[in-house]
């Protein structure tokens, strides 16, 4: 199904992935890039090791968070829902924050840290995923995972609260999101992030007909109790790779869906991968910002995403009165 | 393809809502459910819709027992509208009468079968509004267009089962969705619709399904039902009986 709107948002994904290629600390003029390809020198080492995988992983790490926002807005039929809403944000930051803490002190090595963050993140989600279930309806679900979002996070302040400045400096710097070790291995790992995108469209029907509630959508043939399952494990994983690599990037999985619906229309079929596209290229957008900006300093992203995304939301609020869907 | 209800008790939360309910109806049929208010008239819809497993009884349609059916099997020919419906995100009318077609696989004649239904529904020129900017008779039958078109080319295997599709409707939108219905039935669907109306009921439906607490008091043909004293007794009115010869069917009025 083609979509002209899709595919013009693709065609900037590429336009803004060619140019963050060029922008950095070092410059590599459009004319140098395929130069630097063929060559072997610095500017080969640092397109090759630092800026395509960094690239890499913005895109994909905003197409996962972006798609997840999508679906989790869909089967909560709740447009101001947001990933973090299941708790995996919350509980990979607490288990990120702790190995920050306790795993350095007893030297081991960064990649525990991922290691932690998706293991804390899918451990929230089941604990709010169970506590839902008890409480038998959707909204026990969103309110367990608001309770466990915030006995999470007040778990990540007393870990900030105990360490030292500089672990609270690495705290600080995960939980406010960043792409800073963006390399092949962490492209590796986040290529199962397209594989779930995949997964969430094959959902995009049944998102479709829960819009119109859980009866309506078990007498169109949709096992509501499946679904949610198979969205919340699909984004407890996609999200729980994106924080475990990038730690907490804000905003994103809330207005990217927004954006789509608004320009699109609120079709799950159209909202799934513009969301992905979308998801994608404004957090490659960010990040080319959070690491051009301050240069050779670079922001933590979660900042540029937040920073940008909370006054261009209340923007849209005020100019689409209504047409949010609220 | 006979509705069969036989001896059927539901509970909610461990409340008996249904006690013993048993009714036929043939294939093609237009049954209403009437009832005062908290009677089990709802309760009942849902369990024949398969929503709601009975604790004792059971419901089958064309000998098919529904509750040993799957969702997806029951969604290629069971159609239901219940009493409220929401919609969280802006999809226009047509999209949602669309979403009747979810259970079909095929999207063979998808298209017309949507473009046949809003024309019945008198949706044509709503078809590309928002349904959340939609009156409440309009999203009504936004929703009636999309329970149809769940249904619209089964003719004789399809069930319908609406409860309270007239609430929001004015009188012509009324007796239109009634005349879409008694086609769809005269086509060999059947039909169960929860109603008010008491009226309405006695004029398009072939037989009356009469609950109180719980318990079927009278089921029959409309004049049946209605020459039965558990009307009043169910209701707890004074109602009068008349007759013209235009109409066709009986109508009450309500007395103090």
């Amino acid at each position: 199904m083609f979509n002209p709107r899709l595919f013009i948002l693709g065609c900037m994904l590429v336009l803004v992935a060619v140019g963050s290629l060029t922008i950095g600390a070092a410059s590599i003029p459009l004319g140098e890039l395929m130069l630097a390809i063929s060559t072997d020198d610095v500017e080969h080492t640092i397109l090759f090791d630092i800026r395509l995988p960094r690239t890499l992983l913005a895109i994909l790490v905003g197409a996962g968070v972006g798609t997840s926002g999508a679906a989790i807005q869909g089967l909560f039929r709740n447009p101001l829902a947001d990933p973090a809403l299941i708790g995996v944000s919350g509980g990979a930051a607490l288990f990120a924050a702790g190995f920050l803490v306790f795993g350095a002190r007893l030297g081991v090595s960064v990649t525990g840290v991922a290691g932690s963050a998706f293991f804390g993140g899918l451990l929230t989600t089941w604990l709010v995923l169970a506590v839902g279930r008890r409480g038998g309806t959707i909204s026990s679900m969103l309110l367990a995972g608001i309770a466990i979002n915030a006995v999470a996070l007040s778990g990540v302040g007393i870990f900030s609260y105990i360490s030292t400045d500089l672990e609270l400096r690495s705290v600080a710097f995960w939980v406010l999101g960043s792409l800073n070790g963006a390399d092949w291995q962490a492209v590796g790992i986040a290529s199962l992030i397209p594989v779930a995108i995949l997964l969430f469209m094959t959902r995009s029907q049944s998102l479709n007909a829960i819009t119109l509630g859980d009866r309506e959508a078990g007498h169109l043939g949709i096992s509501v109790s499946r679904l949610r399952l198979e969205i919340i494990i699909l984004t407890a994983v996609t999200v729980g790779i994106s924080v475990a690599l990038c730690g907490v990037i804000a905003f994103i999985g809330l207005i990217v869906p927004h954006l789509i619906r608004m320009t699109a229309g609120p079709n799950h079929f159209v909202v799934i991968p513009g969301s992905a596209i979308l998801g994608g290229l404004l957090l490659l957008l960010a990040d080319t910002l959070s690491r051009t900006m301050l240069s050779p300093a670079e922001l933590p992203v979660g900042i540029v995403t937040a920073l940008l995304g909370g006054p261009f939301f209340i923007y849209l609020i005020v100019r689409q009165r209504g047409s949010l869907g609220l | 393809m006979t509705l069969k209800i036989a001896n059927v008790s539901c509970q909610v939360d461990g409340i008996t809502l249904l006690k013993g309910v048993s009714f036929e109806a043939a294939a093609g049929s237009l049954v209403g459910i009437i009832g005062p208010n908290g009677s089990g008239k709802t309760t009942l819809l849902r369990a024949i819709a398969g929503e709601l497993n009975p604790v004792e009884g059971e419901i089958s349609y064309a000998n098919v027992n529904m509750h040993k059916l799957t969702l997806a099997q029951r969604a290629q020919w069971v159609a239901v509208l219940p009493q409220e419906a929401n919609l969280s995100f802006p999809f226009s009318a047509a999209e949602v009468v669309a979403m009747g077609r979810i259970p079909h696989v095929k999207a063979a004649h998808r298209g017309q079968i949507v473009a046949d239904v809003l024309e019945e529904m008198q949706l044509g020129e709503l078809q590309d509004r928002v349904y959340t900017t939609l009156s409440g008779g309009e999203k009504q039958r936004v929703q009636i267009g999309r329970v149809l078109c769940q249904i619209w080319d089964m003719q004789e295997r399809a069930l319908l089962l609406l409860d309270e599709p007239t609430t929001a409707l004015d009188l012509a939108h009324q007796l239109a969705l009634f005349k879409t219905i008694r086609r769809l039935t005269d086509g060999g669907t059947s039909a169960v619709v929860v109603l008010h109306d008491i009226n309405l009921a006695l004029r398009y439906c072939d037989k009356l399904v009469l609950i109180a607490e719980g318990h079927l008091m009278s089921f029959g043909g409309p004049r049946e039902v209605l020459q039965s004293t558990q009307l009043q007794e169910a209701f707890g009115i004074n109602l009068s009986v008349h007759e013209t010869d235009d109409l066709g069917s009986p109508f009450i009025v309500v007395r103090d």
